[in-house]
């Protein structure tokens, strides 16, 4: 393992030991904003590093994956809300729904590629949304309240939910660094039409890393729905989101392990800082960032040492 | 028996009629040649066979079984290796994870490193093992499209202009490569080129597609005093530059 990757494995070890020493601290410090701030740093990286599997690895841009997110999202809540199907498995149940429709639309989304590809996605995404707002059976635009958890450590259930959906994406982040598996979709982002003439089959490949990226981001929707507590059309198909997530890979570094993680920390913190610092313009200042970053960390911040 | 077929291909893009109508057959261990002008569809041909293109008419049998509904990943499983005509390696990538990925994926070979190191050995590229593939030189390149090819432990190698912009004496390595593999592997060789000379080191037979059909089947030979062959391809002044 590369020293960032160390790093990052060490930074998530901290993260996990982190409630004892709040707990530790006792009632003198905000421990409801830090878990907050945390929870969505670490619901970012999830997203980055989902999206890292696909563009990073594979070299396909999913620009709208966030429709994966509100298909994960409401999923878990129609079945929790409606047939009472427990908090874990209804989030479960929402990452399987969201890769099995992206397994299911991969063979003919992924036939484009670069820009085609990524506003397809976002077509499907803003799609998605508007059908959501304007079905029964998902609340349309009043969207969908859910229960404020009670029970088991609730105070910390849907950080430490988060945490583990990151240190699962790092994980597989690796694993496709490293295995056979990661040499077939590293075979198509290099070239195709190569891959195919090698033995890859890239359809087939596509679509798993597609749903491999869909099933991430669906759990981290269902996670999002159920710590949030109230999910609508607006904040579960939110372009706002996908380009948040795209900033944190970019900012972090595309295609490799630790980046995304880094990247989406980075931003959250910037974010925060910016958000109370200059209210007004925190906009204008995110987007000076993202220019600069493309202008001075071309590969990220996983980049610069290279 | 022929190991490859191809029947009656026809392809069209848009208005514009590639092929029409190629038939050949190329019997186990032989060496082919397809020569022709520009545009002639040499490789559109090399695409259909390999599976890239779809034909809109015919069909390819590879010993004797009809191939034409395969992918092209499916064929690299059934031994048939390609190189390109422009390079297309994966860039990024070592030179031994480009060999590594059609031994893992395409290849009855063990996927082992050994395995891979061998073969790049035998291409010549044992000091640039652990190189970007991205950083060759185009001799380079083109060496290793021919071991990520051969590492499919193939049965029909396509081989699409791989001497075109290489300077005689990689040109002479390559060929001395190619019987190699001919005659130690029994490996069948189709070349599309247009560097006549190297090709008829390797080849008896010679076949010439111009204006998507074949206008000559034969030894190389007959093809240089074929007289439709010369006013396709050849063009007059070549038979003066030979006899001069």
């Amino acid at each position: 393992m590369g020293k960032l990757e160390k790093a990052s494995v060490g930074f998530l070890i901290l993260l996990g030991l982190l409630p004892i020493l709040l707990e530790l601290l006792g009632e003198g410090i905000p421990k409801g904003y830090i878990l907050r701030i945390l929870s969505s740093a670490l619901m970012l990286s999830s997203l980055a590093l989902a999206q890292n599997v696909l563009l990073g690895y594979t070299g396909y841009p999913a620009f709208g994956s966030v429709a994966f997110f509100g298909i994960g999202g409401y999923t878990s809540a129609i079945l929790s809300k409606n047939f009472e199907v427990p908090l874990w498995f209804s989030i479960s149940l929402g990452g399987v729904m969201a890769s099995v429709v992206a397994f299911l639309i991969a063979p003919v989304l992924m036939r484009l590629k670069s820009h085609y590809f990524a506003i397809a996605t976002l077509a499907l995404q803003l799609a998605l949304g508007e059908m959501v707002a304007n079905l029964e059976f998902t609340g349309g635009t009043d969207g969908i309240n859910l229960p404020i958890y009670r029970g088991f450590m609730e105070d910390y259930i849907f950080y430490f939910l988060f945490l583990s959906l990151a240190v699962f994406s790092f994980g597989v982040n690796l694993y496709v660094d490293r295995s056979v598996f990661g040499y077939a979709l590293k075979a198509i982002r290099e070239d195709e039409v190569a891959a195919e003439s090698t033995g890859v089959n890239t359809v087939l490949f596509k679509s798993y890393s597609f749903s491999i990226m869909a099933f991430i981001t669906g759990l981290c929707g269902g996670i999002y729905a159920f710590w949030i507590t109230y999910i609508d059309p607006v904040s579960m198909f939110d372009p706002l989101l996908s380009v948040k997530l795209f900033v944190a890979l970019l900012l972090g570094g595309v295609g490799t392990v630790a980046g995304p993680l880094w990247g989406a920390f980075g931003l959250e913190l910037v974010s925060e800082i910016v958000w109370s610092e200059f209210t007004q313009i925190h906009g204008v200042v995110l987007g000076l960032l993202i220019v600069l970053a493309v202008l001075f960390l071309p590969r990220g911040l996983a980049g610069v040492r290279r | 028996m022929s190991i490859l077929e191809v029947r009656d291909i026809h392809k069209s893009f848009g208005g514009n009629r590639v092929l029409k109508g190629v038939s050949f057959s190329v019997k186990e261990g032989e060496i082919v040649g397809i020569v022709g002008p520009n545009g002639s569809g040499k490789t559109t041909l090399m695409n259909i066979i390999n599976g890239v293109i779809r034909q809109d008419k015919g069909s390819i049998l590879l010993m004797g079984k009809d191939i034409s509904s395969l992918r092209p990943s499916g064929r690299a499983k059934l031994g048939m290796g390609r190189t390109f005509q422009i390079t297309r390696l994966f860039s990024n990538l070592t030179v031994l994870e480009n060999v590594l990925i059609p031994l893992h994926y395409g290849s009855p070979l063990p996927a082992t490193e050994e395995t891979a190191i061998e073969i790049i050995e035998a291409v010549g590229l044992s000091h640039k093992i652990r190189d970007r593939a991205g950083s060759l030189s185009l001799a380079q390149r083109k060496r290793l499209e021919l071991a990520r090819a051969i590492a499919l432990k193939p049965k029909v190698l396509l081989l699409d202009e791989v001497f075109a912009g290489l300077n005689p004496v990689s040109i002479r390595e390559i060929v001395e490569l190619l019987l190699k593999l001919n005659r130690e592997k029994g490996i069948t060789l189709i070349l599309v080129e247009h560097v006549l000379k190297a090709l008829f080191k390797l080849t008896r037979r010679v076949l010439v597609l111009s204006e998507g059909r074949l206008i000559f089947e034969g030894s190389p030979e007959g093809m240089v005093k074929d007289p439709e062959v010369i006013k396709a391809y050849l063009g007059e002044r070549y038979l003066k530059d030979e006899s001069a």
